[in-house]
């Protein structure tokens, strides 16, 4: 099997009567990569998933998923290549958590037929992998968030795709949730070979789980490495425009992040912006 | 066995319809045993017999399309407030309807009216189906707000017509919008029947189509859909359905609102299972309430839609309720 990889080369987006957003954009994901996109509100990065998937057609440049060029791509070829978990999914729909994961297969199954062995097996492997089977036949809306979000990766599992993009996964999770989402990811990743790239604002977590950590701000990719190369406290200083500490972890894994307190006679300026 | 009834909710339904069939027989403003009538001679309980058939019939595709058409409509708009009306299908077939009777196109045929309803809510589709042309990731919302702009200029046009006609024909106009059920013209139920049947086959085909929806339009693309043109195909049969209900029993509300939600609490929300369900019980629910409409003020007829409402609105409120203290 050749290596699978994900590519944006010099895309350039923008959404109708807007400022563009991304501007020479480049960016490859390989086989097995463990990533994350990290930066301030606004940097671009959820445009870059929508550019990604295909959702958004870039106005310049292409975008290549194992070397297939996205947009021309049938929808359930892409399905089966790529799955996506954006932010905040959410349905009137009193669906129990097995229908929900059972939509993961809609590109796959012909239109008349039921759902065959093979994709009663790879719901069930879903559930078991983001460790939600015990609830399969509750109905999404009684779980916590925490619950819910792994059912929503449990749904993009049961595409059996080759990449998964991840928008945000642990912004609505306490700090017990958010580490046995990573864990698990990071599990998939490891022993199924799957390529994750994620989006997020915890700095923290991406720094421990990911292999690799991509900063943005303003459309360009400022940083670009393993976590202690792209965590230095002056470029998290330079893209979130506030003092930050960068410590390295006791236990040996990434580096821990935390923004600094700023003497009391510069908070009091804080009002008038950051600047 | 209720557990066994809710794992195979179509074999409750298929059950329940010939059971509510003879009950609707039996009943109206003449007590008529349909056994009886159909061995016997007595020609006035054969010919009472074969009207409440006909009514029957007209009934349960009626009420079967208002309810499927609903839950497409639900599941695809995200919003459980959508109704077969939603998209202005109601105010664009009366609008056809009181042009019809304004120029008297009823002369010319039987045909003229439902004729005229179904061009009406036609006209409107396209008009709405038009303007929501240009959005792009937003379809299904730019689709909904057309259709209630749309509608809203159909119903105000159709009020301007109304102050403006005689009494006669206002009183038709009313009276064809509150729905009646009496099909007048067998071929026209004939089609109308085959129309639902297909309606809803092609909506089932779709239903997993239905379900992905339901989470967005961005959700669906990502699942591996063309998003934009199953919604449209949803969209386009349902509001099909909901015009040609409204072309054979007039504007009947309720149906297509409630039944799919009942439906849901009861037997879960994958729109493959739906939406049979709501083709089915959609039209048990119309014919048993207009049963009640031609029965219960004796030789006096209710509108079948205030009869939807007086029975639908409480149940709909124990079932909402009753699950809430549960969940």
């Amino acid at each position: 099997m050749s290596r699978f990889s994900i590519e944006a080369q010099e895309v350039a987006c923008s959404y109708p009567g807007g400022p563009e957003i991304l501007a020479g954009f480049n960016l490859a994901l390989d086989e097995g990569e463990f990533a994350a996109i990290i930066g301030p509100n606004g940097a671009g990065k959820s445009t870059v998933f929508r550019v990604l998937s295909g959702y958004l057609r870039p106005s310049r440049g292409t975008v290549l998923v194992g070397g297939a060029v996205v947009a021309r791509l049938s929808p359930a070829a892409r399905a089966a290549l790529l799955a996506v978990v954006p932010q905040g999914v959410f349905t009137p729909m009193p669906y129990s958590v097995r229908e929900l994961v059972e939509m993961g297969r809609i590109a796959r199954l012909p239109r008349f037929a039921p759902p065959g062995p093979a994709d009663r097996a790879a719901v069930a492997r879903a559930l078991a992998e983001m460790d939600v089977a015990r609830y399969a036949d509750t109905p999404f809306n009684h779980l916590s968030g925490g619950e819910k979000q792994r059912v929503m990766v449990a749904m993009a599992l049961a595409q059996e795709p080759r990449v998964l993009l991840l928008d945000e996964p642990t912004s609505q999770l306490d700090i017990g949730h958010a580490a046995h989402l990573m864990e698990l990811l990071e599990t998939l990743n490891r022993a199924a070979g799957l390529t994750i790239l994620l989006i997020t604002h915890d700095i923290q977590l991406a720094a421990r789980n990911c292999r690799r950590l991509i900063l943005m701000g303003q459309g360009r990719i400022l940083a670009d490495g393993a976590p202690a190369e792209t965590l230095t406290a002056e470029r998290v200083e330079a893209a979130y425009r506030w003092p930050a500490l960068v410590h390295p972890a006791p236990d040996g894994g990434g580096p821990l992040v935390a923004p600094r307190r700023r003497p009391a006679d510069a908070q009091g300026r804080q009002g008038q912006g950051r600047e | 066995m209720i557990g066994w009834l809710r794992r195979h909710p179509l074999l409750l339904a298929l059950a329940a319809l010939p059971l509510a069939a003879a009950a609707c027989l039996c009943v109206g403003s003449v007590p008529v045993r349909p056994w009886a009538a159909l061995a016997g001679d007595d020609p006035a309980a054969r010919a009472i017999l074969l009207l409440r058939a006909l009514r029957l019939a007209a009934a349960l595709v009626v009420g079967g399309a208002l309810a499927t058409a609903g839950a497409a409509y639900q599941a695809v708009l995200r919003n459980p407030l959508a109704g077969p009306y939603v998209l202005g299908i109601s105010g664009g077939a009366g609008l056809g309807v009181a042009v019809a009777l304004h120029f008297r196109l009823y002369e010319l045929t039987p045909f003229a009216l439902p004729a005229a309803g179904f061009a009406g809510a036609v006209a409107v589709l396209a008009a709405v189906l038009l303007m929501a042309r240009g959005a792009g990731a937003e379809y299904t919302h730019n689709v909904m707000l057309s259709g209630v702009i749309v509608g809203t200029v159909c119903s105000s046009a159709l009020m301007f017509l109304i102050s403006v006609m005689n009494l006669q024909t206002m009183h038709n106009v009313t009276w064809w919008m509150l729905g009646n059920l009496q099909p007048a013209d067998t071929g026209f139920l004939r089609t109308a029947a085959l129309v639902t049947l297909a309606g809803a086959a092609v909506l089932w085909a779709f239903g997993r189509e239905a379900n992905a929806l339901s989470l967005g339009e961005e959700m669906a693309y990502y699942l591996g859909l063309p998003p934009k043109r199953a919604a449209l195909i949803l969209l386009g049969v349902a509001s099909l359905l909901t015009a040609t209900a409204v072309a054979l029993g007039g504007i009947i509300g309720f149906v297509g609102l409630v039944a799919p939600h009942v439906l849901r609490r009861l037997f879960g929300a994958d729109h493959r299972t739906l939406f049979p369900l709501a083709l089915l019980w959609g039209g048990i629910f119309l014919a048993l309430c207009d049963a009640v409409a031609r029965s219960a003020l004796g030789a006096q007829e209710i509108p079948a839609g205030v009869v939807t409402a007086f029975v639908g609105g409480p149940f709909f409120l124990w079932l909402l309720n009753r699950r809430r203290r549960e969940g």
